[in-house]
């Protein structure tokens, strides 16, 4: 995902803590984490020191943490309250995470989760915090106690013990003390072989409420005097409410009213980051919503509208259209992004040429939990409740659309019932609270699975062209790859060509300061079909098509799909992570968790006729990742992915289980998407709508996963996304393994591998 | 508006609304229970499954017209203490990720095991193959059942392991406290 904010930006300015009293006894330290604000203003290093997270430790032993990261179910809730547990030698039953609500005050700093980086970014502030804590308590303890610092030790369970004469004093005991003194600077962070609590595997700390069904999340909001309500939106993208008649709708019972939704083109997600001449927009196209007692009610009298469309030009596009165009494209130049050597000299003077090419479609997001806001806007300001990943910018587009001041609105983040980057837009919450506006009460606006279907922001479609020219030695002398897509920020409405390359080309990566001659060029494909971040983002096609391009190389030349991987970065390689956002590889780390898959899936031995294994890797947002996949391919052409190995590398990891976790699911949602999805558009709009026309993996079609975690120190890496894009690739190269048929589209044509 | 009359985790209730809205939102918005959930409306996803008369049901598509006089059991009502074994279990695996599809995954657990406590990979894959998991957590559902229907212990993941505190000399037998 597109990284919105610096990943490891390590707070260093000088008062970085600082305590403050919260009523009676207690313990507060503010520190800084995160790097950009909310709402856009910069932290002036020259203003007071304004803390953006909060540990508060209670005369009773609990430990708030409040801070701002969205639960998505990635369990960032348990890994923040492992992290501060580790370094505060504090009871980690006793920590409570709170969410904190965001306002225009700035106090929790950027909010936005996305990027696989919230352990990522929370890491180093947190450990400070929870260190400086502790030293204010060991101290509180000695002067208590009358003794040296260096005689109490912290035991671990929120308890300072004088080792000298055994006596032992409990954090509740202490903060009343602790509070009166000076934030230790520089307090020396715990060893990694010290650590007690990190690396091990902890239950989640929200786990519970999941299953008694008292998780709260957007869609299970309710507030006094609440309404709800479902929108009639425009079928076509960019199309537009020319007349409606509403008389029927208000005849339905429990219909309050009906409004219209004005079109509202919306600030940038992440702040004014972009050039504001870059073109990309980001919309609300509008659209008519009913008001009514009951979510049932709402969606029967939305039946009951009659609307007079104006599907604008948007109606001319059809995916065929959009296909033909980016094959057509490809054929010829793009516009140079990465060039190094003389590929094309190179490539005509190669002894064999390879060349392929590859497509994949727009996706969808289908989050369990359909998008949903409840707002209420009154007396000039905004109150919301929403599931988002977004909350800043959901905020900038608040105050603009309703003509407010950033500083009338709150945003209170419930879980998410999954995030995967929908819930980076912010359509939803503002199209919530120019409902609410105009019903003049707070208004619950729930969309169906058709509306969300329908209305997403998609991983962008893209076709690709690869090329490859191999010397007489067989070693890869020249690699050309063009990529034709639209780009995956919003729509784009700016001149020919738009600013490409934050979050279209990472993933491509390997080849590019691997091999000598190498060629990266974008045409870029025009459409109203708004785009945005797809768990994975840009190396969900690019991953997807090098790693099967490799793949084909060593079909051609006779080698080991793996060994030529393991060649391709064995010497002289600097690959690049193809993207500014993404952390440089080690080529070392990268080898190693290719050569660790390998071992557990027994690479090389035989399989039963009919099956195959196929190898993928990828490096990136500081992880690196294997995958080989074991697949069944049936006569009628059928796949059945049998079994996957996963090395990991993510660096040091908080809790070995979320990790596990982690790969499994995204495993799932990147073979979901290999297997089955494919949102098409005939006349501009989409013809999928449910989870009949665009289905998902279940539990039927779930391979034996096996997750294998290299020990490692270096700093976390992300695990969200990694396991995303490598497996569709892994699955294609076992398909061919098993077959001798290339697959180059996504999802899988296995019509194609049907035996006649 | 009709007023029809159910029974919801043992408790009567009469409620007045049409008589084709879906049992789900009767659940949701009339009677405030929340935990079933909305995914679909098409009983495509499983996240809205409840018990009628203890047969695992989509509420999304199930009128409350034709459940009138009937008993309903949601996952509020499911144990009332929240340690159902298949609730354990979930805890116990760790299956949850966002959580919000695996409500509707423990009812059917639930009623599955009612009438076959020992169901096979195949059983499970058809009473469950009904529901979807975005957040990918198939095969810790799988290993929950199973769990439940073995009785056996943690296989890996469990609760919090021991804390080990570094031994100083006042955790040795006879030290002075």
């Amino acid at each position: 995902m597109k990284a919105p904010a610096s990943s490891t930006k390590v707070v260093s300015r000088r008062d970085f803590l600082k305590t403050g009293a919260a009523g009676s006894a207690s313990l507060v330290i503010g520190f800084c984490w995160g790097s950009r604000s909310l709402l856009n203003a910069t932290s002036d290093a020259a203003k007071d020191f304004e803390p953006n997270a909060y540990i508060e430790i209670h005369s009773n032993g609990d430990i708030r943490l409040i801070a701002a990261r969205s639960e998505m179910g990635q369990g960032v809730r348990t890994s923040m309250t492992m992290i501060l547990a580790e370094e505060l030698d504090a009871d980690w039953l006793k920590i409570k995470v709170e969410q904190a609500v965001a306002t225009s005050e700035l106090k929790y700093g950027d909010m936005t989760t996305g990027g696989s980086e919230s352990v990522r970014s929370s890491w180093d502030p947190l450990r400070k915090a929870g260190a400086a804590a502790r030293q204010m308590l060991i101290t509180a303890a000695a002067e208590t106690w009358n003794v040296p610092v260096g005689e109490c030790t912290a035991l671990g369970n929120s308890t300072i013990r004088h080792r000298i004469s055994c006596r032992t004093l409990s954090y509740g005991e202490l903060v009343a003390k602790a509070a009166t003194l000076p934030v230790p600077k520089d307090v020396p962070l715990k060893d990694a072989k010290d650590y007690r609590i990190i690396g091990t595997a902890k239950p989640r700390v929200d786990g519970r409420p999941i299953v008694i069904g008292e998780a709260h999340y957007g869609i299970d909001t309710k507030v006094p005097g609440m309404l709800y309500a479902v929108v009639a939106r425009p079928p076509v993208f960019g199309g537009r409410v020319k007349k409606f008649d509403a008389e029927k709708a208000q005849a339905v019972p429990g219909v309050k009213k009906v409004v219209e939704v004005a079109a509202v083109e919306m600030p940038p997600l992440f702040g004014e980051e972009r050039p504001a001449n870059s073109g990309h927009q980001h919309y609300l196209w509008g659209g008519v919503a009913v008001v009514a007692d009951s979510t049932w009610q709402a969606i029967a009298g939305r039946k009951a509208l009659s609307i007079d469309w104006d599907p604008g030009a948007g109606a001319e596009e059809s995916s065929e259209k959009q296909r033909a165009a980016c094959a057509e494209m490809v054929k010829g130049s793009g516009k140079e992004l990465r060039k190094i050597g003389d590929p094309a000299k190179a490539f005509d003077g190669a002894t064999k040429k390879i060349e392929a090419e590859y497509e994949l479609p727009f996706v969808a997001h289908t989050t369990m939990e359909p998008p949903n806001c409840t707002a209420y806007v009154r007396d000039g300001k905004c109150e919301v409740w929403a599931p988002t990943q977004n909350s800043g910018g959901m905020a900038t587009a608040l105050a603009s659309a309703l003509g407010i001041p950033a500083s009338a609105i709150t945003i209170h983040i419930t879980l998410l019932g999954g995030g995967f980057g929908r819930r980076l837009n912010i359509d939803y919450g503002v199209e919530a609270a120019l409902i609410s506006k105009a019903a003049g009460a707070p208004v619950k606006v729930i969309w169906t699975r058709e509306d969300d279907v329908r209305h997403d922001f998609y991983r962008p479609m893209s076709h690709h062209r690869l090329r490859a020219g191999l010397d007489a030695q067989n070693q890869i002398a020249a690699w050309m790859h063009h990529i034709a897509a639209p780009t995956t920020d919003g729509v784009y409405v700016g001149g020919d060509l738009p600013d490409v390359g934050g979050t279209e080309v990472a993933g491509t990566g390997l080849p590019g300061g691997v091999v000598l001659n190498y060629l990266l060029e974008f045409s870029f494909l025009h459409t109203r079909v708004p785009r945005g971040y797809w768990r994975g983002v840009d190396p969900t096609w690019n991953n997807f098509v090098v790693q099967s391009f490799i793949d084909e190389i060593a079909a051609a030349t006779g080698k080991d799909p793996l060994e030529l991987r393991r060649e391709l970065i064995a010497t002289k390689a600097k690959p690049e992570a193809g993207s500014g956002d993404q952390p440089p590889v080690d080529v070392a780390r990268l080898r190693h968790v290719l050569d660790l898959a390998a071992e557990k899936s027994s690479w090389g031995t035989p399989l039963p006729k009919g099956r195959g294994r196929g190898v993928a890797a990828i490096a990136g947002w500081g992880t690196y990742l294997t995958y080989v996949a074991e697949v069944t391919v049936a006569n009628d052409g059928g796949v059945k992915v049998d079994r996957v190995v996963c090395a990991i590398d993510c660096g040091q990891v908080i809790n070995p289980d979320m990790v596990k976790a982690q790969v499994e699911g995204g495993l799932v949602f990147g073979l979901t998407a290999a297997l089955f999805d494919e949102i098409t558009i005939e006349g501009g709009q989409t013809q999928q709508s449910n989870f009949n026309n665009y289905p998902m993996m279940r539990i039927n079609d779930m391979p034996r996963v096996e997750v294998h975690i290299v020990p490692s120190h270096e700093s976390p890496g992300g695990c969200g996304e990694p396991p995303v894009p490598s497996i569709a690739p892994a699955v294609a190269n076992a398909i061919f393994a098993a077959t001798g048929k290339r697959l180059r589209r996504l999802p899988f044509q296995t019509g194609e591998l049907a035996k006649a | 508006m009709d007023t029809i009359s159910i029974t919801v985790n043992g408790k009567a209730q009469s409620v007045e609304v049409t008589p084709d809205t879906p049992l789900l939102w009767v659940l949701r918005d009339t009677l405030g229970l929340t935990g079933t959930k909305f995914g679909c409306g098409m009983a495509l996803c499983g996240a809205c499954t409840v018990h009628v008369d203890g047969e695992a049901t989509r509420s999304c598509t199930t009128r409350i017209s034709a459940v009138a006089g009937r008993n309903i059991t949601t996952i509020e009502g499911l144990s009332t203490d929240g340690h159902h074994l298949v609730q354990v279990a979930w805890l116990d695996q760790q299956v949850a990720q966002c959580g919000y599809c695996q409500v509707g995954m423990i009812m059917t657990t639930a009623a599955l095991l009612a009438k076959n406590p020992k169901p096979s990979d195949a059983d499970i894959d058809d009473a469950l193959g009904g529901h979807i998991c975005r957040c990918g957590t198939y095969q810790r559902i799988r290993a929950a059942v199973h769990m439940v229907a073995c009785n056996c212990q943690t296989v890996e993941a469990g609760p919090g392991t021991p804390i080990k505190i570094n031994l100083d000399p006042c955790d040795k037998p006879g030290a002075k406290r």
